[in-house]
């Protein structure tokens, strides 16, 4: 069985680690779970009308953003306030993926957990993310 | 004595971490793209903010790195969206000048934290819920994607848009009626009072909660730039946010309506509080006070809020960021409250101009703080 190739793990090398045993979604399945992400970043549905990122952002635009484009990085938040906001983060995402019928494909809390890194990631492009997620849910 | 081991056991922690990384990907075929993965992945947990920092005292301007660097290492699920965390972190500011900066602390750690005490609970049955799931996955499917694809691609067939629209329309009529906005790329339901929510708003399986919660138990070391003052801090805390904007009420009153600027709608505020024991054996400015009560009990509390002064446009709007922290030290010896560092409290308010401008404020003192003092901050936020 051909094995499948590293590079495309990104920089963290716990995504990394779990891609090996995640099948391969199609390519519609990965538009699918991307446009999920995308609309919970610029409208989560929780109480407040926040949003995660510009709630005009378009996808491709989101595609091409940065994770510092998330209102935790933009906000400069640190310690126990970044904590909460990368935590509720992952918790909201992953609950809005099962409300689309988006599972985790193996662990939950270790899906979360490969959010909330790929999450704290300054700088890393937001695809990294949405990558992350990928290789995480199906 | 303590002060090289507990050094050598926080480098011995940061290599060890990298080496649990390197190990990971070892395994690998592609061992040596693994390593430079497992330096880079174990690297980007750093984020640094240049600053230039002055005390109100007259005692001069400096600049400054601030940094902080968080990694998860170990993660396991308790129950529901609960789960076990360990992770290792460090923050700090690095000052050319740290005299001139007189409430800086620096913090390095491990920490056990067992994430979302208040989990959100089920709106509706694993049946219903199931339903709901593969009905949002069809509209999105077949509609409401190809939708959005549509504005997309620059030119847009309006007949199509209105056949998804329509066809949508059918299969969520038990929900309301269905509005399409291409402006905002949304799509939005009205019940029967009127009430309009963005519509897969309306097929949530997941009760919204009030509070989001966590608990820590950290192990810490504390210290100031020189090295002199150092504390090892066992902590257990407990920290959430308020994820209703209560609190922002009376500034929407000030402003005439909600913020403007998303990044103003944070929701919040942050809070935390927790019991520390410390042993601070090893910092020197309290051993020359007193000798006695090396390890004793500490309470610390905090707070963070951000809401928007004012604004024009969402480009041209004013951000006010308030911190604040408070240390209390249980049954301090008298020297120790003589030098008022038996309770130690720290303010800080940002003004955030448009663009990545910002003013700082910053009064009191931190745990390993001799002086307090008051600080202008002046800088820009940027984020590697």
């Amino acid at each position: 069985m051909k094995k499948k190739k590293s590079k495309k793990a990104g920089k963290n090398p716990k995504a990394a680690a779990t891609i090996a045993a995640a099948p391969q979604a199609s390519a519609d399945r990965v538009d699918f779970i991307e446009r999920r992400i995308w609309r919970f970043c610029r409208t989560p549905n929780d109480q407040s009308s926040a949003s995660y990122v510009d709630p005009l952002i378009t996808f491709p635009d989101f595609k091409a953003a940065s994770i510092s484009d998330l209102i935790f990085h933009r906000n400069n938040n640190t310690g126990p306030v970044l904590d909460n906001n990368v935590q509720e983060f992952a918790r909201g995402l992953h609950n809005h993926l099962g409300d689309n019928n988006v599972q985790p494909i193996g662990n939950p809390a270790e899906a979360r957990a490969a959010v909330e890194d790929a999450a704290r990631q300054v700088g890393s492009p937001m695809q990294a993310l949405l990558d992350v997620v990928v290789r995480n849910y199906r | 004595m303590i002060r090289p081991v507990l050094i050598r056991f926080f480098v011995v922690l940061l290599f060890s971490g990298w080496v649990g990384f390197a190990a990971t990907n070892a395994a690998s075929e592609e061992s040596a793209t693994g390593l430079l993965n497992g330096i880079m992945g174990f690297a980007q947990g750093l984020e640094i903010n240049p600053k230039l920092i002055s005390a109100l005292n007259g005692g001069g301007t400096t600049v400054g790195v601030e940094y902080k660097y968080e990694n998860g290492l170990k993660r396991y699920p308790l129950h529901g969206d609960t789960d076990l965390a360990l992770s290792l972190r460090s923050q700090g500011l690095v000052a050319v000048d740290p005299k001139k900066v007189p409430n800086d602390v620096f913090i390095h750690g491990l920490r056990l934290s067992v994430i979302d005490l208040w989990p959100r609970t089920p709106a509706v049955d694993s049946v219903a819920a199931c339903h709901n799931a593969l009905l949002k996955e069809r509209i999105n499917t077949r509609y409401f994607d190809p939708w959005t694809k549509e504005i997309e691609s620059g030119h847009p067939d309006k007949d199509k848009m209105n056949e998804f629209v329509d066809s949508a329309s059918r299969e969520l009529a038990e929900y309301g009626r269905l509005e399409a906005d291409p402006a905002t790329e949304n799509w939005y339901l009205y019940d029967a009072s009127g009430k309009r929510i963005n519509w897969d708003n309306a097929l949530k399986r997941m009760k919204e909660r009030t509070l989001f919660l966590a608990f820590d138990l950290s192990a810490d070391l504390e210290h100031d730039q020189s090295l002199t003052n150092l504390q090892f801090v066992g902590t257990a805390q407990l920290r959430g946010k308020l994820l209703v904007p209560y609190l922002d009420l009376p500034f929407e009153l000030l402003r005439g309506g909600p913020p403007k600027n998303w990044s103003n709608r944070d929701r919040g505020p942050h809070f935390w509080a927790g019991i520390s024991m410390v042993n601070a054996s090893e910092n020197d400015a309290r051993t020359a006070l007193t000798s006695d009560h090396k390890t004793f009990p500490r309470l610390n509390l905090g707070a963070q809020y951000r809401t928007e002064l004012f604004s024009i446009s969402e480009a041209k709007s004013v951000a006010l960021e308030l911190t604040w922290r408070f240390y209390y030290e249980f049954n301090a010896p008298q020297p120790i409250k003589d030098a008022e560092l038996d309770r130690t409290s720290y303010f800080k308010a940002t003004v955030l101009f448009p663009g990545i401008l910002f003013i700082e404020y910053t009064d009191g003192k931190l745990p390993t703080d001799v002086e307090g003092g008051s600080t202008v901050a002046a800088g820009w936020r940027y984020n590697f």
